[in-house]
């Protein structure tokens, strides 16, 4: 499909643009990535990960016409964005910024209805039309009994709705959203996120989000925008960045590594042996997961090394799960995995010094 | 220009829409209240004309408002040379300054913003100790005896004064400086300009002196028909051009970034109303001193009456409860049945700050006084 919005060797940052070249002396630019040739397509969902200070915020600035880029240009349907007049740019992207806005006492259609500026005449005045767009971006984010609703008096993932709803509102080929998932609890998150990826596909609206969830950006994402902390981004499915180990490298940090084979990251803890879990099923799954926040390093049955290992066994009687412990020289019965975990905690701890 | 492909009318998206017919909660509400702002402003304006030092029936009102004379002919002179000009000039101040301070308060989105706190009454006052206490040699009292000429110098001196410290704290929001950071920097000018007319006084000569500190009091009595033919239109105009920003003052509702991802010319918006604030905010201190309160307390009671935040709602709303808080005052101020007379910013601080208190104590912090 053709690319909806496109970066030529774009360099983003902050200072002045390099075309005042007479006042770069007084405010030096500092470019935060340069070289970005990127491009973005009609109808699929991009995010954009980081760690913290990358620029991912700069990026999206830049990209949406708030913050000029220091070279290079933003393309947006061909044409370069400051080439485009704000009300034109304003029906072709549409942004939902991470910070909390006070909007003072303005129920939630009437948030949405501010998302008609680009549409409407000098007075704002609603034509027929446009109260069809509001009520059709209220419905696409399940937003539809909010309607009449104070947007203070909304919980923090109705207020993400109707704040995406109100850029639905400019009836965008692109939306970017910051952080759009920032405050919101982990039902929320996936809520959003699935609502979000629905949009691409129903409308044809591409959008470009960035996250810190990695989990939930890896399962939903059609490709990543990997945005390094030394400026270097690296693009593609989120399959393919794990598989090349560019996801792991950009997220390397002190005490945490990620785990390719599960798609996740891990603290790194202090290795305190080996444990071989006996067991099937859910139980055994979050029982492995409990060693390994533990620091035990599990294997399966099949282990070859048995020698010192921690051996838990999953019995199941009667529909009653127990835990039962051997480390070759004695066996203990846990009722429950709390159970378990606390006595290797304790365990643990009198074996510090 | 080729508009990509996206349908926003989908199926996924699609559906049978029926916002159309809703009436929306608390519309029929909003007109009622409207409805009795107008009523409210036309008693209130007619007790004004009616109440005084001297006591005139309303017939007599009447007949000298459609041209005839009073039973007395000194009541036709008080209420056509006195009491409907300060009447009407009460309805203007009050109407510019609620409106200048509600442009205020959404443009740097603080609760507290008004023509008198940010220092653009100090700027004002600037203006006119420059010229009152400075030039206009020969002049006894601030205004009368200036002339046309005059009246024009001294509205221009406080608008450019109100403007320029407008300009001044504009250019210190762009840099990205918080609202409180400018409403200190507000509160500092006007001790500087404080200081400054305190100097300026030492060497001035006392009627001078009496007249500045006259003006200072405030008072709407002080425009005469004359005068008016610079006020009002002057008044009018900026009050235009103030509404013709509520579309803009709405998209500034969520911040510049927002406001400027939805099309709007930030810059444009931002002088627009700069100008129409500073213009109101100066004139009406030129005219009638600098009036405490009316700018920053309307707002939020225009905000808490009609429960919105829509600038297309509140620009008329803040007009109409402006004129009407402003006439009140004045009657206030006048103690009908007595000849005294208060100074106007006794009464509007009276009774502004107890609003503004109540405001943020029903709001618990400021961020939320805003919200109204």
């Amino acid at each position: 499909m053709e690319s909806i919005l496109q970066t030529v060797d774009l360099t983003i940052g902050y200072g002045k643009p390099n075309r005042n070249h007479h006042l770069n002396k007084r405010r030096p630019t500092h470019s935060v990535a340069s070289g970005l040739n990127l491009h973005l397509r009609a109808g699929e969902m991009v995010c954009l990960l980081g760690p913290n200070g990358a620029g991912k915020s700069t990026l999206m600035r830049t990209l949406a016409g708030l913050q000029p880029p220091l070279e290079g240009t933003v393309e947006i349907a061909g044409r370069d964005i400051r080439a485009l007049t704000p009300s034109q740019l304003a029906r072709l992207l549409a942004i939902v910024l991470t910070e909390r806005i006070d909007v003072g006492n303005l129920c939630a259609y009437d948030l949405i209805a501010l998302g008609r500026h680009p549409y409407t005449d000098w007075t704002g005045r609603f034509r027929i039309g446009d109260h069809a767009v509001v009520e059709r971006a209220l419905r696409a984010v399940q937003a539809w009994p909010l309607r009449w609703r104070p947007v203070n008096e909304l919980s923090d993932g109705e207020r993400q709705k109707v704040m995406i709803a109100r850029a639905l509102a400019q009836e965008p080929a692109i939306l970017l959203l910051d952080e759009p998932t920032a405050f919101l609890d982990l039902p929320r998150r996936v809520e959003i996120m699935a609502m979000l990826h629905e949009l691409t596909r129903a409308t044809g609206c591409a959008i470009l989000l960035s996250t810190h969830d990695l989990d939930l950006a890896l399962r939903s994402a059609d490709r990543l925008w990997l945005l390094e902390a030394g400026g270097v981004i690296h693009t593609g499915a989120p399959e393919e960045l794990v598989l090349n180990g560019a996801f792991a490298a950009v997220f390397r940090g002190e005490g945490v590594e990620f785990d390719a084979e599960q798609g996740v990251f891990r603290l790194r803890r202090p290795h305190r042996g080996v444990a071989i879990v006996l067991g099937e099923g859910l139980h055994a799954f979050w029982t492995v997961r409990a060693l390994q926040r533990l620091g035990f390093e599990t294997q399966n049955r099949d282990a070859q090394e048995r020698n010192g290992a921690l051996e838990v066994r999953i019995v199941n009687l009667d529909g009653v799960s127990m835990w039962v412990t051997s480390n070759g020289r004695r066996e203990q019965v846990h009722s429950s995995l709390t159970d378990l975990i606390e006595s290797l905690v304790q365990v643990s701890s009198k074996e510090a010094p | 220009m080729s508009q990509p492909e996206v349908s926003w009318d989908s199926p996924a998206t699609a559906t049978f829409l029926h916002i159309e017919g809703e009436q929306r909660p608390g519309a029929a509400t909003r007109r009622w209240v409207f409805v009795g702002l107008v009523g409210v402003l036309l008693i209130v304006f007619l007790l004004s004309i009616s109440l005084g030092s001297v006591a005139i029936p309303l017939g007599d009102i009447g007949r000298v408002l459609l041209g005839g004379e009073a039973q007395k002919a000194t009541w036709t002179t008080i209420v056509f040379h006195f009491r409907l000009p300060k009447a009407l000039t009460a309805m203007l101040a009050g109407a510019a300054l609620a409106v200048s301070g509600l442009q205020m308060q959404t443009l740097f989105r603080n609760p507290l913003a008004g023509p008198f706190v940010l220092g653009v009454s100090s700027g004002a006052s600037l203006g006119v100790a420059l010229v009152v206490l400075g030039v206009g040699a020969g002049s006894t009292s601030l205004l009368a005896g200036l002339g046309l000429l005059g009246n024009f110098g001294i509205a221009a001196a406080a608008s450019i004064g109100a403007g320029a410290v407008m300009m001044a704290v504009l250019v210190l929001a762009r840099r990205g400086h918080s609202s409180m950071t400018l409403l200190i920097l507000g509160m500092l000018f006007g001790y500087a300009t404080g200081g400054l007319v305190s100097i300026l006084l030492y060497f001035a000569i006392g009627e001078r002196i009496q007249s500045y500190l006259l003006w200072t009091f405030g008072s709407f009595g002080k425009v005469t028909w004359g005068q008016m033919a610079v006020f009002a239109p002057t008044i009018l105009f900026a009050l235009l051009i103030g509404v013709l920003m509520a579309k803009p003052l709405n998209a500034l509702l969520l911040g510049e970034a927002y406001a400027r991802s939805m099309g709007l010319n930030v810059n444009r918006a931002r002088i627009g109303i700069v100008v129409s604030a500073s213009v109101l905010a100066g004139v009406v201190t030129a005219f009638c001193g600098p009036i405490a309160f009316l700018g920053v307390a309307v707002p939020h009671l225009c905000r808490s009456l009609f429960n919105t935040s829509d600038h297309r709602l509140l620009l008329p709303g803040v007009s109409l409860l402006g004129a009407v808080l402003a006439l009140l005052t004045d009657l206030i101020a006048h103690v009908p049945g007595s000849s005294i007379t208060l100074p106007l910013n006794a009464v509007t601080s009276l009774v502004g700050a107890p609003v503004v208190a109540w405001v943020i104590l029903r709001r618990r912090n400021l961020r939320q006084a805003f919200a109204g």
